[in-house]
């Protein structure tokens, strides 16, 4: 793969969800909102090689965590690095496993895919965060909690995952002939680089 | 870097251990969390020029605040809404004078007066697990930001207030968001500068909504009196002495609902909706104390 092409593609993605985020949340509360960079992430895992892929969604991931700040509870605000990565990740390899069964180059196939990355991704948020919650406030660990509402975090997520898997359908109209810039290299190619 | 990149790429023990470590970063407590999430800064930076850009079509394409009919009729309402503020704010600092001057009187310190630097700072991005529930600004350290500096849109509108800061950026969580926390204002039922004022306090309540118990209008006349009425409309305005004194008498919103509490119906709750969507603001204005801190009342 091209990561100078990844780079830039990803900035496009991370900027234009940190830009356009509050504009395209739905609800009062701005909790429903699509991530572009997810959808990214899933068309990148679609055809990049699996270890490739793996790299790419754990950037990706990352520099989500380090832009998303959580409000504690009570006052005062923090970044984590980690639940996101991991999420992302998680449903990375998700999209590794199921992406024989799709045609790539259909954006209906990157719609079902982002949706089912996203949801992948975000129950391992989900998971990571309120099991940090739950133990850090058993045991008094980890200072002060996040406001963290799992029920409402969990509802939010889901309807997130939806609206990121719609909007991916504009980011395959874009990415898909845009595919030849990236240079993935296919299994099939990579065996015949190695032959030659 | 594109063949380190590669290498990185083909390691094949690199990646168990790189989940390992997020695992481990995930649940390091966030004053420790620090250290490892210091790249943030230059990423928001890196990405600050487009998400900046896409916010600002953004918030053409959807503004925060209702587009008023005529422009010029905006600006002298905003002006209004600047000087009663600023009227207000005078009112309270004359009685908080009136008091220190009675304890000068007994022996007391007397604190000098308040004045305030207004610095404009762009959101570069509306971050937060639930979007929007922090507003990271490009103002910092070195434009004179501390924690605890009181942010506002539009000059009178309360925003909240600095929760983190670094050299360039801080991070401002709106007073509606779900970890803001309560806040102390009162009703001010009239538009006249000495119009009386009811005490409520009011905690966020989703849907940029904030809500809570308003005190009784009956304790506001003599007995047998009518008590004035908490109708729709009237402004909300912050005063609450845990907050600095650059944030006294801002406007936290406007009136939405007065109804029974739920569980004592003698009782009374306000539900407020600020005038701006906070969570979407394009741009703030901080209030950073001209004076040393300890001037600036308050917790500062």
């Amino acid at each position: 793969m091209n990561w100078a092409i990844f780079a830039i593609a990803a900035w496009l993605a991370l900027g234009i969800d940190l830009g356009l985020g509050p504009t395209l949340a739905l609800g009062g509360r701005g909790g429903v909102v699509p991530s572009v960079a997810i959808a990214f992430t899933a068309y990148v895992a679609m055809w990049a090689p699996p270890r490739t892929a793996l790299w790419a969604a754990l950037l990706i991931g990352a520099a989500i965590d380090l832009t998303s700040e959580l409000a504690l509870a009570g006052r005062g605000t923090g970044v984590l690095l980690g639940p996101n990565a991991l999420g992302v990740l998680f449903g990375t390899q998700f999209v590794l496993a199921a992406r024989s069964l799709v045609v790539r180059k259909n954006p209906l196939s990157l719609m079902v895919m982002t949706t089912a990355a996203s949801l992948s991704a975000q129950i391992v948020v989900l998971a990571v965060i309120s099991a940090r919650e739950l133990i850090g406030n058993r045991l008094g660990f980890f200072g002060t909690p996040l406001a963290w509402d799992t029920r409402l975090e969990l509802e939010e997520r889901a309807l997130s995952s939806l609206y990121s898997g719609l909007v991916s359908l504009v980011v395959a109209v874009v990415l898909i002939p845009l595919t030849p810039l990236f240079s993935f290299v296919t299994p099939t190619q990579a065996r015949w680089t190695r032959r030659s | 870097m594109a063949h380190s990149l590669a290498r990185l790429v083909r390691s094949e023990r690199l990646m168990p251990l790189a989940v390992v470590a997020l695992l481990g970063t995930s649940i390091l407590p966030i004053s420790a969390s620090r250290i490892v999430t210091s790249p943030r800064v230059p990423l928001l930076i890196v990405l600050a020029p487009l998400s900046q850009s896409l916010g600002a079509l953004g918030r053409w394409v959807r503004p925060p605040a209702p587009a008023a009919s005529d422009e010029r009729i905006a600006a002298l309402e905003t002006e209004v809404e600047a000087w009663r503020t600023r009227a207000r704010a005078l009112e309270a600092q004359n009685q908080a004078l009136r008091g220190q001057l009675d304890e000068a009187t007994r022996g007391g310190a007397l604190a000098p007066g308040l004045a305030i630097r207004q610095q404009r700072a762009p959101v570069i991005a509306a971050s937060g697990i639930r979007g929007g529930s922090v507003l990271t600004l490009r103002a910092g350290t070195r434009d004179g930001v501390d924690v605890g500096t009181v942010a506002a849109v539009r000059g009178v509108d309360l925003l909240g207030r600095v929760e983190r800061v670094s050299d360039r950026t801080c991070a401002v969580v709106p007073i509606t968001a779900s970890g803001a926390g309560v806040l102390l204002g009162v009703v001010v039922l009239g538009d006249g500068i000495d119009a009386p004022e009811l005490a409520c306090e009011l905690a966020p309540a989703g849907d940029g909504l904030l809500q809570g118990d308003l005190a009784d209008p009956g304790a506001l006349v003599t007995p047998g009196q009518t008590p004035p009425e908490v109708t729709p409309g009237m402004l909300v305005r912050l005063a609450d002495n845990s907050w600095p004194a650059s944030a006294q008498r801002l406007i936290i919103g406007e009136v939405e609902a007065v109804e029974p509490a739920e569980n004592a119906p003698l009782r009374l709750t306000v539900t407020v909706r600020p005038r701006v969507a906070l969570q979407r603001a394009g741009e703030a204005v901080l209030r950073i104390p001209a004076e040393p801190k300890n001037a600036d009342g308050g917790d500062g």
